[in-house]
């Protein structure tokens, strides 16, 4: 077997990298090897990004013909460029590609409403707000999925911000 | 350096690490912007945090940037491709912010040990001070805006580099692994020739961004990291009751080596190490401490051999490695 990755030497190094369960296996000639390596470090082993998974996941939605060919005005990107790399050019895709991004990051991250932190700008806009309608809207997601423990957790944390609202 | 010192829990836990990933907003990412966005954000951070050490990564031999990705104070990416790219490093740099990466800004807080809380804090103290200079890209529906949608959300990754022979040796690790899928844990590990992995070496991480808060992420990780570090430690007495002498004679043989090698590869390094450490856990060693081996392991990282000691060619990095740890690893 010829190395996978110059193509040109005989393979004798087999190595194996498993990333959440998922295996890849490669051949390499004993230079190639050697350069992954010379290369080493607890970096490369552990660089903790889900590469191109996100493209695969898009690639497996049906779109128009036409679809493809929507660009970003502010960087051009069309939705095979975001097809093929998993990534988007800039903070604008994600409206322009709205419709065909939403389902799959629902299926990659299990939901799609932020909660967490919120920037500075966004905070002087509505201080606290959005917040809490972020956190009703997943009060009644819980509820309908029937994980009433998750509700209540909600509900207590909906309460203890209307009432910092109040005092404030 | 933090990495070679011995944090909380750290007879399990090597290192933890917590990155926020940011974005400027009306600038194209990373994959897409010019040399003069790059400026521009550069200038945005130094303004916000003038403390910090400037690294321009383009001025740099490719053996200090592989050196620094050795350091995990730089990403691969940066490291390998030959693009334009800085960093802003504290003192003891436990923190460093990576300007142009895929995403504008990678905030990363590291330390010795369990100790998630502790780099929260830092890069969330961080992350306060650039935001006051700079306007993130924040979608109130899908929170910060990233390059690839597996961060948008939190731009939150956590991770705990975990060392877990006896989870391996026990063939554990594959369940262990399939359940946290589900939990939206990923675990990582490289694996050489043959099914256990590269030095037991495995990294947690959270693989959630979007509808869980970083305080949740990170409360669930740490439980997560607590369950498995007391596996770890029962198994690991479980095992060594069960094959005294047995484990002991693997373990003394590779500190054998490890103190006496002329030649080592740094795979070979790595599982020398993994057995040593192990030792030093069961009390096994004694005249040998944590601190030691990892600052031998550091130091024989491949580029900061060559960096270090100017040698070209594979076998003299080998040999360099086989007399760093004759020296660092002399009995006391």
């Amino acid at each position: 077997m010829k190395c996978q990755k110059c193509g040109s030497f005989d393979a004798t190094t087999h190595i194996t990298e498993i990333v959440n369960g998922v295996k890849s296996e490669s051949w390499l000639c004993s230079k190639c090897a050697n350069a992954v390596d010379g290369n080493f470090s607890f970096e490369s082993l552990f660089h903790p990004d889900f590469d191109n998974f996100f493209g695969s996941v898009l690639n497996q939605q049906k779109f128009l013909d036409t679809s493809a060919l929507k660009q970003c005005p502010i960087c051009k990107s069309t939705l095979s460029d975001i097809k093929k790399s998993g990534r988007l050019g800039c903070s604008e895709c994600y409206s322009v590609f709205y419709d065909f991004l939403i389902k799959p990051l629902k299926e990659i991250q299990g939901s799609t409403k932020h909660i967490g932190k919120i920037p500075g700008s966004a905070k002087s806009n509505k201080p606290g707000e959005c917040e809490i309608q972020k956190l009703k809207d997943l009060l009644d997601e819980a509820v309908q999925k029937q994980e009433f423990e998750k509700a209540a957790e909600l509900r207590d944390r909906i309460k203890l911000l209307e009432k910092g609202e109040k005092e404030a | 350096m933090w990495y070679t010192n011995f944090g909380p829990s750290g007879d399990i836990v090597l290192s933890s690490r917590v990155r926020l990933a940011r974005n400027i907003s009306k600038i194209p990412f990373g994959n897409k912007m010019s040399d003069a966005d790059l400026e521009k954000i550069e200038s945005i951070c130094k303004d916000a945090l003038p403390e910090l050490k400037f690294i321009d990564l383009s001025k740099m031999s490719v053996f200090e940037r592989l050196a620094l990705k050795e350091n995990h104070l730089i990403s691969p990416e940066m490291a390998d491709e030959k693009k334009s790219g800085s960093i802003l490093v504290n003192d003891d740099c436990t923190l460093s912010i990576l300007i142009g990466e895929e995403d504008h800004l990678r905030i990363q807080a590291m330390d010795s040990g369990l100790s998630l809380e502790k780099c929260m804090q830092l890069a969330n103290q961080i992350d306060d001070r650039l935001d006051k200079k700079a306007d993130f890209a924040f979608s109130d529906e899908l929170g910060y805006l990233t390059c690839c949608p597996s961060n948008t959300g939190t731009g939150l990754r956590a991770s705990v580099m975990m060392h877990l022979p006896a989870l391996t040796q026990t063939c554990k690790m594959e369940s262990i692994i399939r359940s946290l899928s589900k939990l939206g844990i990923a675990v990582r590990g490289i694996y050489g020739e043959g099914s256990t992995a590269l030095a037991n070496i495995y990294q947690i991480s959270n693989q959630v961004t979007l509808g869980i808060s970083e305080e949740d992420s990170l409360s669930r990780l740490s439980q997560i990291v607590d369950d498995i570090i007391a596996k770890e430690r029962s198994i690991s007495l479980e095992i060594y009751q069960a094959n005294k002498f047995r484990l002991e004679d693997k373990i003394l043989r590779s500190k054998g080596i490890l103190q006496n090698a002329r030649i080592i590869t740094s795979g070979e390094a790595l599982s020398l190490i993994s057995d040593v450490r192990w030792g030093i856990n069961l009390g096994i060693i004694k005249d040998i401490n944590h601190e030691q081996l990892l600052s031998a392991l550091y130091e024989s990282f491949p580029a900061t051999i060559a960096k270090n000691h100017n040698t070209s060619s594979p076998l003299e990095r080998d040999l360099k490695r086989g007399e760093i740890f004759q020296k660092v690893l002399k009995s006391n």
